[in-house]
């Protein structure tokens, strides 16, 4: 039976140009991909790649138990995303765009979709996708070329040139992730890409085990974070677009509902 | 015999389990969970730190007498109670008692209690631990186990609780990196370049952590969102432990304590927060996100305080910590039952703007008008806290608001360049400072209009018996300081004399 050395050593070469390039599209995959699977998914890949990297640089056994931690992660966001209900689109629990008063967008839309033999609703969250997908694209790009540049003339300390890239590479479209989105779900995998981002660094300058346990607690238990503000988000969502408007009875839920409001604006 | 150290730290944490198990009953919870904190405070205050005492209960059943100061070793790490960590422990196991015990009335979630427990471990542990990489670490695991309190058990909107979460994880990062930097450098004597990144890794983590402008967004998302006690305790502990943290840096490392830089930029990064505290507490329209500006302008104090580099300043300092503490409590004491008897905490009619003194009309999207007559207390503590932390006279806040403007007239910054016309003359960083508690006192006062106008919500309940006394009693205690401020002096001098780097 091949040992973990073995193991590895026939994934060796995985462990350079490719892990690099498989970093690159998964963390382009979690910002301009809304589908919640293909963005969990991308995460763990994400892990996986980052512990063959990590290879180069710590002791394997401590690699290998950073991607177990990742799978972890990967498998609290899978349980936590997946009985709350998906939409046709993969996203979790979208807000449906209320309709404007006076606006003509609404029956322009309308007749478009019926032209096309569309609902109305999909037309507007077609439309809606479709810029959302075009802007995060190019939103990718750029932070990709200012990562390209900022990796070229500050490299990083310690680690070789190709690894301070993807720790660049991780930080930069994670923090991007974190200012486009306001769902937990999405949100909470842009803040672990960028703390994956910051191991890959971190890891070549301490090397201590009691560093990385405490780093894989705190990784466990913003997943665990994640998971606890992400249902309740799409349950309160759904409760918004099933009640009217103003129908919270009662001090509680007519705080819930100030709250709410606040919250949105 | 017991490492004091071990003692804070496993106490709570071995409790967390108990309480969580009887979180149904709130009495007992609130009752084991209060007591707890209690037993540790008063452990903190009056065990010295240089010799063994017996502990009533511990010392009868199991032989142990407890050794406060006595250190202790945790796979290699040190552990060990000092004076300044002591007395901020205490104060921070205080606060959490009241908050436990309130929280009996006024349900703020049923994790606050088992949670709670485990925070005050993990930042004890954050405190006593020698080594700033592993208390960053432990201050870190305390705020991410703090997102379930921020949150509770509500269906309610997530922006605070994700935000605090999302902030103290980007802060983490260059706090973990510098102390390498600065180990490394300890090899490269003459390479002050990595000092100088030490530096400003720094100040980026400390920046977050403590809330400055334009890192503050979380602290008034927490104060909208949380529970009125936890965002209270959310952001009386993080503020202590972090200040704390930030003087036991200066006082290890003398180049960043000589640094004029570090105390410039502690100077701008308070003014920039009182500024835009003020500015937006101003501005206001309801009490919960009031508190949460009103704490960054009281925050921004501190720190322009601390950026003149005195003794005296410290003490002005921490003693605006402690002070600040009490009017937070008060007025988040003040909301928690407005909130729960009104089911609002929104002053102003959104149909006048935000400038209209007075409640507007019956359902035009606040329920204040005329509170104030059916639960005074509630209002006397909300407006009471609120303007102790505005640095009014009569209250918590002034004396050490007044000693801290009394410092700035005096002072004169070092700081070349833009600095010194910004930052050098001291009277005018007294008068911005003046001018941000009075932003914030406007704030309340107009809730206050809103609160005593005519009643917009008839059918609000009486608050509740219990928690009025405590709201009672807090506000004494607010009066009290304000009042006689010179009670906590004797402690405050003695945790600024355990503080070298300033002499």
């Amino acid at each position: 039976m091949p040992t973990l050395p073995d193991v590895l050593a026939k994934l060796s070469f995985l462990t350079a140009t490719p892990a690099i390039a498989g970093l690159v599209i998964t963390a382009s995959l979690i910002v301009v991909i809304r589908d919640w699977r293909f963005s969990l998914a991308a995460l763990l890949g994400q892990y996986v790649l980052v512990g063959l990297l990590l290879t180069r640089l710590i002791q394997p056994e401590v690699a290998l138990t950073k991607v177990l931690i990742g799978a972890l992660v990967c498998v609290v966001l899978y349980l936590t995303a997946r009985p709350v209900g998906v939409s046709g689109d993969g996203v979790l629990s979208p807000r449906r765009p209320e309709p404007v008063e006076g606006s003509k967008e609404g029956p322009i839309l309308e007749q478009e979709a019926a032209e096309n033999g569309r609902s109305p609703l999909r037309a507007i969250r077609g439309g809606a996708s479709l810029a959302g997908f075009s802007f995060r694209l190019l939103a990718a790009l750029f932070v990709g070329l200012a990562v390209y540049s900022l990796s070229k003339y500050y490299s990083l300390p310690k680690v070789p040139s190709d690894i301070g890239f993807a720790c660049y590479w991780l930080a930069s479209l994670g923090l991007l992730v974190l200012m486009l989105t306001e769902e937990p779900l999405k949100a909470g995998m842009g803040l672990l890409t960028v703390i994956t981002g910051f191991e890959l660094f971190y890891a070549a300058l301490e090397h201590s085990l009691s560093v990385a346990g405490f780093l894989g607690i705190a990784n466990f238990l913003i997943a665990l974070a994640i998971a606890y503000l992400t249902p309740s988000t799409a349950l309160r969502r759904s409760l918004s677009r099933a009640e009217p408007r103003g129908s919270g009875q009662g001090a509680a839920s007519g705080s819930e509902l100030t709250a709410g409001e606040r919250g949105r604006c | 015999m017991l490492a004091g150290p071990l003692f804070l730290i496993v106490l709570p944490l071995t409790l967390a389990p108990v309480v969580y198990l009887s979180r149904r009953w709130a009495l007992l919870a609130a009752s084991l969970a209060s007591a707890t904190a209690l037993v540790m405070a008063s452990l903190c205050w009056r065990l010295p730190l240089d010799r063994p005492l017996s502990v009533p209960g511990l010392t009868s059943v199991l032989g142990w007498k407890v050794a406060l100061g006595e250190p202790m070793m945790v796979l290699g790490r040190e552990f060990a109670l000092e004076l300044a960590g002591c007395s901020t422990l205490g104060f921070i196991y205080l606060m959490a008692a009241v908050a436990f015990l309130f929280a009996w009335r006024i349900s703020q979630g049923r994790l606050f209690f088992p949670l709670g427990l485990i925070i005050l471990s993990l930042v004890g542990a954050a405190v006593m631990i020698r080594h700033f990489l592993f208390a960053v670490l432990f201050l870190w695991i305390a705020s991410i186990v703090a997102v379930f309190i921020i949150q509770g058990d509500r269906e309610g909107p997530r922006r605070g609780a994700l935000q605090y979460l999302v902030m103290v994880s980007l802060a983490i990062p260059p706090l973990l990196i510098a102390p390498w930097l600065i180990d490394l450098q300890a090899v490269n004597l003459d390479n002050l370049a990595l000092l100088r990144y030490a530096t400003v890794l720094l100040a980026i983590g400390f920046a977050i952590l403590l809330a400055v402008v334009p890192f503050h967004g979380w602290v008034s998302a927490v104060a909208v969102d949380a529970p009125p006690m936890v965002a209270a305790f959310v952001l009386t502990v993080a503020n202590a432990v972090v200040l704390l943290l930030l003087l036991n840096l200066l006082q290890s490392y003398p180049w960043l304590s000589e640094d004029p830089q570090v105390f410039h930029l502690l100077r701008l990064g308070g003014l920039l927060m009182a500024t835009v505290g003020g500015l937006l507490a101003f501005a206001q329209r309801d009490f919960s996100r009031l508190l949460g500006y009103a704490v960054l302008s009281d925050m921004g104090c501190t720190l322009v305080a601390l950026g003149t580099a005195s003794p005296s300043a410290l003490a002005a300092a921490l003693l605006q910590v402690t002070h600040r503490s009490v009017g937070l409590m008060l007025t988040a004491m003040g909301l928690a039952v407005v909130r729960h008897r009104t089911g609002s905490d929104s002053f102003v009619n959104p149909s006048t703007g935000p400038w209209s003194f007075g409640p507007g009309t019956k359902g035009s999207g606040h329920r204040l008008g005329g509170v104030a007559r059916h639960l005074p207390l509630s209002t006397a503590g909300l407006i009471l806290g609120g303007l102790s932390l505005a640095g009014m006279p009569l209250t918590a806040g002034f004396p050490s608001r007044w000693a801290i403007y009394r410092l700035l007239s005096g002072y004169h910054s070092p700081a070349p360049g833009l600095s010194q016309v910004l930052l050098k003359p001291g009277a005018g960083l007294a008068l911005a400072m003046l001018l941000s508690g009075a932003g914030v006192a406007f704030g309340y006062l107009r809730g206050l209009s809103t609160l005593l106008g005519p009643s917009t919500e008839p059918k609000v309940k009486r608050e509740p018996f219990i928690a009025s006394l405590m709201i009672l009693g807090m506000i004494v205690l607010c009066i009290g300081l304000g009042l006689c401020p010179q009670w906590l002096l004797p402690p405050i001098e003695r945790v600024v004399e355990s503080f070298s780097f300033l002499r």
